[in-house]
C-alpha cells in the first residue's frame, strides 16, 4: 500500500533526512488514527456489554419486575387520589431507598438509584392526570414516598420515616 | 498461511472499520436486544400484573367523586355520587382525565335523565371511534342535578383499552 500520495511527496530538492522525517510523521499520524479507532470500538463495546450485563442482572434478581410493580403501584395510587374527594396524605409503605423516582408528564419512572436515569431496565407506567395539576417530582435515595393531595394538587416527596 | 487476492479483498470488505460492518453489527445487536426484552417481558409480565380491571375501576371513580369532574357541589359540600349535569361536557371530561398515551383506558359516558330533557354522550380524548367498546357497564342510576334541581338519571360507561 502506498503511504504517500503524489501531492504529499516532498519536493525533489529535499534532502534524504527530510524525506525520512515526512514518512515517519505520516506513519505516526496513521498510527494515531488506528489507536483512536480502537479506543472508540473498545468504549462502544464496553457500553453495550455493560448494558446487557446490567439488564441481565436486573431481570435475574427480579429487580426489574419490582421496579415495574412500584411504578404501577404509584401510578394507581395517583389515579385513586385524583378520584377521592377532599384532601389526603399517604405514605407508600415499601422501602424505595435503592431506587430513584421521577414523576413527570403523567408518567411514573423507577430506576436504579446507582445507575441513574441511564438504567437500561427503567420501569415506567402512565397515570391519568388533571389539567389543573402537573406533578413534577424527582426523588432519590429516600426510604419512603409521601403522596399528599391538597385542593386537587398532588405533592410527592421523599421521607425517611 | 496463503491468502489469495480474492481472499484479501473479501476480508477487507468485512474489516471492522467499514461502514457495512457497523451497519450489520448494529442491526444484529438491535434484533438481539429486542428478542432479549420480548422474551424476558413475556416470562415476567405476570409478576407485576394488575389483577382484573382494577385500573379502569379506579379511573372511573373520579367521574362520580371528584369535583374536578362531574360530582355535584352543594354549598361547597360534595355530594358523593351525585352528578352535576351542567358540568357534563367533553371539555370538562378531558380536563379531569388528561392522558398522554393512547394505550390508557378510554371512556365514553352517556348521561340520560328520566325526564328525557337530557341525553348526552361524551368521550375521552383517547377514545377511538373506529373501534367498538371492549366493555359496557350496566346503566348506573344516579341523582343528577340540572340547573340546581335534582332528577333521577342514568349514566352508562363504555371502555376501550380495558386494564
Amino acid at each position: 500500500m502506498c503511504l504517500l500520495q503524489p501531492a504529499q511527496l516532498p519536493p525533489a530538492s529535499n534532502s534524504k533526512n527530510n524525506i525520512n522525517n515526512s514518512i515517519s510523521y505520516i506513519l505516526m499520524e496513521k498510527g494515531g488514527q488506528l489507536v483512536y479507532k480502537a479506543l472508540i470500538v473498545i468504549i462502544a463495546s464496553g457500553i453495550i456489554v455493560s448494558a446487557f450485563v446490567s439488564a441481565g442482572k436486573s431481570f435475574g434478581t427480579q429487580e426489574a419486575f419490582y421496579k415495574l410493580a412500584l411504578a404501577k403501584d404509584l401510578a394507581l395510587t395517583i389515579d385513586l387520589m385524583y378520584a377521592l374527594p377532599g384532601d389526603i396524605g399517604y405514605i407508600y409503605p415499601n422501602d424505595i431507598s435503592a431506587y430513584g423516582i421521577e414523576v413527570k408528564d403523567n408518567n411514573v419512572k423507577i430506576y436504579n438509584y446507582k445507575l441513574g436515569k441511564s438504567d437500561p431496565t427503567t420501569a415506567a407506567y402512565s397515570y391519568a392526570g388533571i389539567s389543573v395539576d402537573a406533578i413534577n417530582t424527582n426523588i432519590n435515595g429516600q426510604k419512603f414516598v409521601k403522596l399528599s393531595k391538597t385542593n386537587s394538587q398532588i405533592q410527592i416527596t421523599g421521607v425517611n420515616q | 498461511m496463503k491468502i489469495g487476492k480474492k481472499g484479501i479483498a473479501a476480508s477487507e470488505m468485512w474489516a471492522p472499520d467499514t461502514i457495512i460492518f457497523w451497519l450489520i453489527f448494529g442491526i444484529v445487536l438491535g434484533i438481539t436486544a429486542i428478542f432479549f426484552i420480548l422474551i424476558v417481558a413475556k416470562i415476567g409480565t405476570n409478576q407485576a400484573q394488575i389483577s382484573d380491571n382494577i385500573e379502569s375501576l379506579f379511573l372511573m371513580q373520579r367521574f362520580f367523586k371528584s369535583s374536578s369532574c362531574f360530582a355535584y357541589l352543594k354549598e361547597n359540600v360534595l355530594l358523593n355520587g351525585a352528578i352535576d349535569a351542567d358540568k357534563f361536557s367533553e371539555e370538562r371530561l378531558n380536563d379531569c382525565y388528561k392522558v398522554n398515551e393512547k394505550t390508557m383506558p378510554a371512556f365514553r359516558l352517556t348521561l340520560s335523565l328520566d325526564s328525557a330533557t337530557i341525553f348526552k354522550t361524551i368521550k375521552t380524548s383517547n377514545w377511538n371511534d373506529n373501534r367498538p367498546s371492549e366493555e359496557k357497564e350496566a346503566p348506573k342510576n344516579v341523582i343528577v342535578y340540572f340547573q340546581e334541581k335534582p332528577y333521577n338519571g342514568d349514566i352508562t360507561i363504555e371502555i376501550q383499552n380495558n386494564r
